[in-house]
C-alpha cells in the first residue's frame, strides 16, 4: 500500500461535498473565503451575457483547484461576474483559504502544482478569448468539442469518444451559442464526417482534421 | 409509439416506483421496471434501454454492484444512469460517480418534471 501524500493527509481533515449536475457552487459576485479542490467530476466557470447566453471560459478537471486567482488582496478576483457550476456530478473539498495558505507555506513545493494549473488556465483563457473575438459559430463549436476531447476523450481504435452524455444544449452553454445554432454547426460537422454519434456519446472521427478546421 | 424511448426503473420502494412509472408512461416512454438489481440487470441487457434510473440501496444485490456489472458489459458501459439515493448515502453516491453516472437524485428532493426534462434532454426525446 502506498503512503498517502502530504496533500492527501491535509485534505482528509475536510469533509467532501457532493453536487449534482448543473448545481451552482459559487454564485456570480459571491465573495467566498474558500478554495475548492475537485476530487471527482468537472466544474465549469461561466459568464452570463446580458441577453442570457452562457459562455464557458474554462472547465476544471479532477485534481484541480478553483477559483484560480484568489491570493490578491484577500479577494477572489475572478469570481466577480463569473459563476462556478458542476458540469457533471462532482465531489469537491471546500478548503478555507487561510488553511490552504498555511499548508502552502509549510510545503512550498506544492506551490508549483498550483502554478502549473494557473499557467494552463491562463493559456486556455487566451485561446478561448482569441477564438471568441476572431471566429464564428462553427469555430466556437469546434473549440468546445476540442475542450471536451481534452477532458473526456477516450481513444477507441481510430476514433475518440467523448465519454459523458453531452447534448447540443450542453455544447451551447459551453460555447455561448444558442442550441439551434449549435445543432446547425454539429450537423455541418457530421455531414463532413468529422463527428458522429455512437452509443450515446459524441464521437470524433478524425481529431487532426477537426483541429485543422479551426484554421479554415 | 415507434419513436418512444425506453427507460428502465429499478426501485424497491413501491410508492416511488409507482410514481416514477406513472410519470414516464404519461410522458410516452416505454417503461421497464424491477424491484431488484438481479432482475434489473437481466432486463437491461435483454432490452437495452435508452436510460436507467437506479436505486442505490436495494435488497440482496445493491445498486453499486449492479452498476459495476453493467459497466463491464460492452453495451452497458455507456448507457446513461441516474442514481436514486437518500441523504445519508453520500459515500455510495461517491462510489457510483467513480463508475460513471449521468447524475444522482436525492429521493426526498425528487421533482418529477425536472427528472423527465433531464431524461428527455439526454435521450433527445
Amino acid at each position: 500500500m502506498t503512503k498517502p501524500s502530504t496533500f492527501e493527509t491535509f485534505l482528509k481533515q475536510f469533509k467532501p461535498i457532493l453536487y449534482r449536475r448543473k448545481e451552482r457552487i459559487i454564485l456570480p459576485g459571491e465573495d467566498t473565503d474558500f478554495v475548492f479542490y475537485i476530487a471527482q467530476g468537472h466544474v465549469k466557470q461561466s459568464i452570463l451575457s446580458l441577453n442570457g447566453n452562457q459562455f464557458t471560459p474554462y472547465i476544471f478537471a479532477p485534481s484541480t483547484f478553483f477559483p484560480q486567482i484568489w491570493l490578491e488582496e484577500n479577494k477572489l478576483l475572478d469570481t466577480r461576474d463569473h459563476e462556478y457550476e458542476s458540469l457533471t456530478p462532482v465531489e469537491v473539498y471546500r478548503i478555507p483559504k487561510e488553511q490552504l495558505l498555511s499548508y502552502l507555506r509549510e510545503n512550498p513545493n506544492e506551490v508549483f502544482i498550483l502554478h502549473e494549473q494557473l499557467t494552463v488556465y491562463s493559456a486556455e483563457l487566451l485561446k478561448k478569448l482569441e477564438t471568441r473575438v476572431f471566429s464564428d459559430a462553427y469555430h466556437l463549436v469546434i473549440l468546445a468539442l476540442l475542450d471536451l476531447v481534452r477532458l473526456f476523450g477516450q481513444k477507441e481504435e481510430k476514433i475518440i469518444l467523448i465519454e459523458y452524455w453531452f447534448t447540443h444544449h450542453d455544447i451551447a452553454n459551453i460555447s455561448g451559442l444558442s442550441r439551434e445554432v449549435v445543432t446547425k454547426q454539429m450537423n455541418k460537422l457530421a455531414e463532413k464526417k468529422l463527428i458522429s454519434y455512437k452509443n450515446h456519446f459524441i464521437t470524433i472521427n478524425n481529431l487532426e482534421l477537426l483541429k485543422a478546421e479551426l484554421e479554415t | 409509439m415507434k419513436n418512444s424511448k425506453k427507460i428502465l426503473i429499478i426501485e424497491d420502494e413501491a410508492d416511488i416506483l409507482e410514481l416514477l412509472v406513472d410519470k414516464f408512461v404519461s410522458e410516452k416512454f416505454k417503461v421497464l421496471q424491477s424491484t431488484s438489481a438481479e432482475k434489473g440487470i437481466k432486463l437491461a441487457l435483454a432490452n437495452k434501454p435508452d436510460f436507467i434510473l437506479l436505486d442505490i440501496i436495494l435488497f440482496k444485490m445493491d445498486g453499486i454492484t449492479m452498476l459495476k456489472k453493467l459497466r463491464q458489459n460492452p453495451w452497458g458501459k455507456n448507457v446513461p444512469v441516474i442514481i436514486l439515493s437518500n441523504v445519508t448515502d453520500q459515500t455510495k453516491v461517491s462510489e457510483a460517480m467513480r463508475l460513471g453516472v449521468y447524475d444522482y437524485i436525492i429521493k426526498t428532493n425528487l421533482i418529477l418534471n425536472d427528472l423527465v426534462k433531464q431524461v428527455k434532454e439526454v435521450t433527445n426525446f
